[in-house]
């Protein structure tokens, strides 16, 4: 008896731990990406130190020079020069073959200016004029394309002095600015001791930072970069970067072109994996819940187990067959039929609907109680459908899209891609179709029968009962099933990187591709350098998902709880 | 930037001229050696470290070698804590993963190249065209071209093919762009240049094959001994019209004290690599050999740093 005790005693706790160690790892999950992405937001900083641990090797950036040149000579070292004239008047030089040749000749309007440079690395050319505003060029081809300004401290500004191919100082009296390019925003600030700088150098590999005043004394200071190249400016807004002729959202990481910052815009993967789940939920939602009201309602009670199971087995059907099957089969076969895929569409259900209609009326002229038409009445206009769609769609074809549709939406700019949201909407509905099913088929066949039965006692037919008693009492737990389809649909990986071209486009078209957050983390991850800025966004978008779903779950728990309160009223 | 191209290959050392480039040095056994040497990194460089494995420890039976491929960058990882001796990488380390190694270890990776790897330009195998010039490349792949023409280009006329295909759009298929191909384009190909974002990024090189053979318009660059019969691939050529090829390098990179070197057995292995069987094996597996200058000079440096010690 004590034994037994003891023994239930020490089951409750050690079922209780588990339960608790489940929660405190998922905790643990979250605090742990939060503490990973946090850096990401950190602003940089220069920080003096008495003097670096080993002697590094310096570059001198800015030297103190008395007189001002009529003429400013900029290099950035990728064999392309500019003369710069006080007025505005621009020349930029290529070599080319132990030569100079002009490519481009410009007079930019603008007040006197009083400095330029050219970032080294890059063909961004920043100029300042005395305003509080840097202007930001550069070249493409023969042409200069002006980026958005970038706002320094409205002191007098001393100098620009070049750093990386999209950082910069601005140099004012008793002031120091850090400034990232692209994002035009303001990284560090450093107040200075003295006016009088002589010289500014800066380490190889920019981390370390010194300053010789004219009094013959030096300072050092450290800078902690943190993610230059990461802000919510970046990450959510349109940014222009250099080489591209307007602002756009750019997802480009080259985690080998070392020189390049990567552009980590989340607007594209966002609005892929929002795109994915959409196509998915639009093509399974109204057939995950028809099926399920059916087999609630209409199926023998012999059926409705083996519909069940099966559908359950569905479920465990590993994503990766799907991907494959809707890569190498589906795609390829919907580019070549896309117009027998839309006369199926279109024919199938309303010829159904029609025949239904038709049976329904001649029965009733006959004067006989409408039932339930039989499987045959179905499966004739099914088939009718089907043949109809294949003989009709050559001909159509031919007759209204000039012998083939993708040319004839080509002609009118709508790109056809062979791997696209409508591809990703059948073989990822199909992968959520049981989730949605099995829970919709719960939450009707659970509704009281009484209150069927009330309706139905009153001389409703069945039709009336369900969607005038049933349906409307399930409601928010198909509501729920839904939901938890779209949590499915926005956590799945595998589809979407078998099946899509990973392509990083915004938009909802139906015939392009997506890159999804999933797809991008799995691809990216390995490759990715551990803690640089690239890997850290990629935490960034994992922590996006994980609170997206959380959400989207949370909110299903909730809605299952109100409809068993429900159920147990009625 | 065209003449860049042909020279592609890109040595971490300068390439000089040795007198007598035949039988290098290196794969005799001599003391054997014995314990485990593990190796973490690149994917595309994962078939190639198993053959070598497989080699190398026929010749010394006692050593047991490890092989993990988790992606390149997993290879600076383990390198820099110190959980793998050899780093096979389809990329050089970043300047935040060498620094981070540099603060860890007091000295930086050594970086020894491989094999080199030649990329291929893949179409469908009804597809009339036969050859293609690397601008029209670059005008296909980037969004806003930066080498030489401003303009981009988008549909099978715009390459000179008439007939239906002509009116189509290009559909671009590749590997992942954070992958060490992809970086070596962006440089290379695209002037540092941007993807166009409608490029399909696919896991891994056997599935761009397939996808450019289901695909009538699709056009995709990878590694050239993945081709199979259901692709043709096209010859590439320069602005004279001559053919070239792009190839880019594969590295090992290695934990080498600059006073006491590197282990024996990384030594081995590397000198195995190297050697004229270890290169054989990489050209029998579909990679190409380096250069024997490179190599007996990259030879010579791990030679000589190690009677140094």
């Amino acid at each position: 008896m004590q034994a037994r005790h003891y023994f239930d005693k020490i089951s409750r706790w050690s079922v209780t731990l588990v339960g608790y160690g489940i929660l405190l790892a998922f905790a643990f999950i979250f605090l742990f990406l939060i503490w990973q992405v946090w850096p990401l937001f950190q602003a940089g900083s220069i920080s003096p130190v008495a003097s670096p641990d080993t002697e590094p090797e310096w570059h001198s950036l800015y030297q103190a020079d008395t007189g001002q040149q009529a003429e400013l000579h900029l290099d950035n070292g990728l064999q392309e020069r500019v003369v710069l004239q006080r007025d505005g008047a621009i020349r930029w030089y290529l070599q080319q073959d132990e030569s100079w040749q002009l490519q481009l000749r410009d007079q930019l309007t603008m007040a006197p200016l009083s400095d330029a440079v050219l970032l080294p690395g890059s063909r961004t050319l920043l100029l300042a004029d005395g305003s509080a505003q840097v202007q930001s060029w550069f070249r493409l081809h023969q042409q200069l394309i002006a980026r958005p300004g970038i706002s320094v401290s409205d002191t007098p500004l001393l100098a620009l002095i070049p750093v990386s191919s999209s950082s910069f100082f601005s140099l004012h009296p008793g002031l120091l600015q850090l400034h990232q390019v692209d994002s035009a925003r303001l990284l560090a600030e450093l107040r200075l001791p003295s006016d009088r700088l002589q010289h500014l150098q800066l380490s190889d590999d920019r981390q370390w930072l010194r300053l010789d005043w004219q009094s013959g004394t030096s300072n050092w200071y450290q800078i902690q970069w943190q993610h230059p190249s990461v802000s919510f400016t970046q990450l959510w807004l349109p940014v222009h970067y250099e080489g591209r002729r307007e602002p756009a959202y750019v997802w480009q990481t080259a985690a080998a072109a070392d020189d390049a910052s990567p552009k980590l815009s989340l607007v594209p993967l966002t609005i892929g994996t929002l795109k994915a789940a959409w196509y998915a939920m639009l093509f399974a939602t109204p057939l995950a819940i028809l099926a399920a009201v059916y087999t609630a309602c209409y199926l023998p009670e012999r059926w409705r187990y083996r519909v069940k199971a099966s559908m359950e087995m569905l479920e465990s059907m590993p994503t990766v067959i799907l991907g494959f099957i809707a890569a190498f089969l589906l795609a390829p076969w919907l580019e070549q039929q896309l117009l027998l895929f839309f006369m199926l569409l279109l024919l199938v259900p309303s010829l159904v609907l029609l025949s239904s209609a038709v049976w329904y009326c001649w029965r009733q002229q006959r004067q006989q109680q409408a039932e339930q038409p039989g499987w045959f009445v179905l499966l004739i206009p099914l088939l009718l459908a089907v043949w109809l769609a294949y003989i009709g769609t050559p001909w159509l074809e031919q007759w209204w899209f000039d012998g083939s549709l993708l040319l004839w939406l080509g002609e009118r700019g709508i790109d056809y891609q062979q791997r696209n949201a409508l591809i990703i909407g059948m073989a990822m509905g199909l992968a959520v179709i049981p989730s949605i099913f099995s829970l919709t088929e719960d939450v009707v066949s659970q509704v009281p029968p009484s209150l069927a039965q009330g309706v139905l006692a009153l001389g409703a037919s069945r039709w009336q009962a369900l969607s005038s008693m049933v349906l409307p009492v399930a409601a928010p737990g198909i509501l729920a099933a839904v939901l938890l389809g779209l949590g499915r649909a926005l956590g799945e990986t595998m589809i979407l990187i078998m099946a899509t071209g990973n392509t990083p486009l915004l938009g909802f078209d139906p015939f392009t591709g997506m890159r999804s957050l999933t797809a991008s983390l799995s691809l990216e991850m390995p490759e990715a350098a551990v803690s640089s800025s690239h890997f850290k966004v990629l935490l960034l978008a994992a922590l996006l998902l994980l609170v997206l779903t959380f959400f989207i779950n949370t909110l299903v728990s909730v809605l299952r709880q109100r409809i068993r309160q429900r159920y147990q009223q009625l | 930037m065209f003449n860049r191209m042909l020279a592609l290959v890109v040595g971490v050392w300068i390439l000089a001229v040795q007198a007598s480039p035949a039988a290098l040095p290196g794969d005799e056994t001599t003391t054997p050696l014995r314990g485990n040497l593990t190796t973490t990194g690149s994917d595309s460089l994962n078939s190639l470290m198993q053959v070598w494995s497989l080699h190398f420890m026929r010749q010394y039976p006692e050593l047991n070698v490890q092989i993990q491929a988790g992606g390149s960058a997993t290879a600076a990882v383990a390198l820099t804590e110190s959980t793998a001796s050899l780093g096979p990488m389809s990329r050089l380390m970043t300047a935040t993963e060498r620094q981070r190694f540099e603060r860890v270890h007091g000295y930086p990776p050594l970086a020894i190249p491989v094999a080199l790897e030649t990329l291929a330009v893949f179409v469908h195998r009804s597809n009339p065209l036969r050859a293609i010039r690397l601008s029209e490349l670059e005008q296909l792949f980037s969004v806003e071209p930066q080498c030489q023409s401003a303009k981009a280009l988008r549909y099978w006329r715009d390459l000179g093919l008439t007939g239906p295909l002509s009116q189509r759009t290009v559909a671009l298929f590749g590997r992942n762009s954070a992958s060490g191909t992809y970086g070596f384009l962006k440089q290379q190909l695209l002037c540092h240049g941007d993807f166009r974002p409608e490029l399909h990024e696919l896991p891994g090189a056997a599935a761009v094959i397939q996808a450019v053979a289901l695909a009538e318009n699709g056009l995709g660059i990878a590694g050239a001994r993945h081709q199979s019969a259901a692709v043709r691939r096209l010859q590439l050529l320069n602005e004279q019209h001559d053919v070239i090829e792009l190839q880019r390098s594969l590295y090992i990179y290695l934990n080498y004290h600059p006073d006491t070197a590197a282990g024996m057995a990384e030594l081995a292995f590397l000198r195995m690599v190297l050697s004229d069987s270890g290169q054989q094996l990489a050209v029998e597996h579909g990679y190409e050999a380096l250069p024997t200058e490179q190599r007996s000079l990259l030879l010579q440096q791990l030679g000589v740093k190690q009677n140094a010690s």
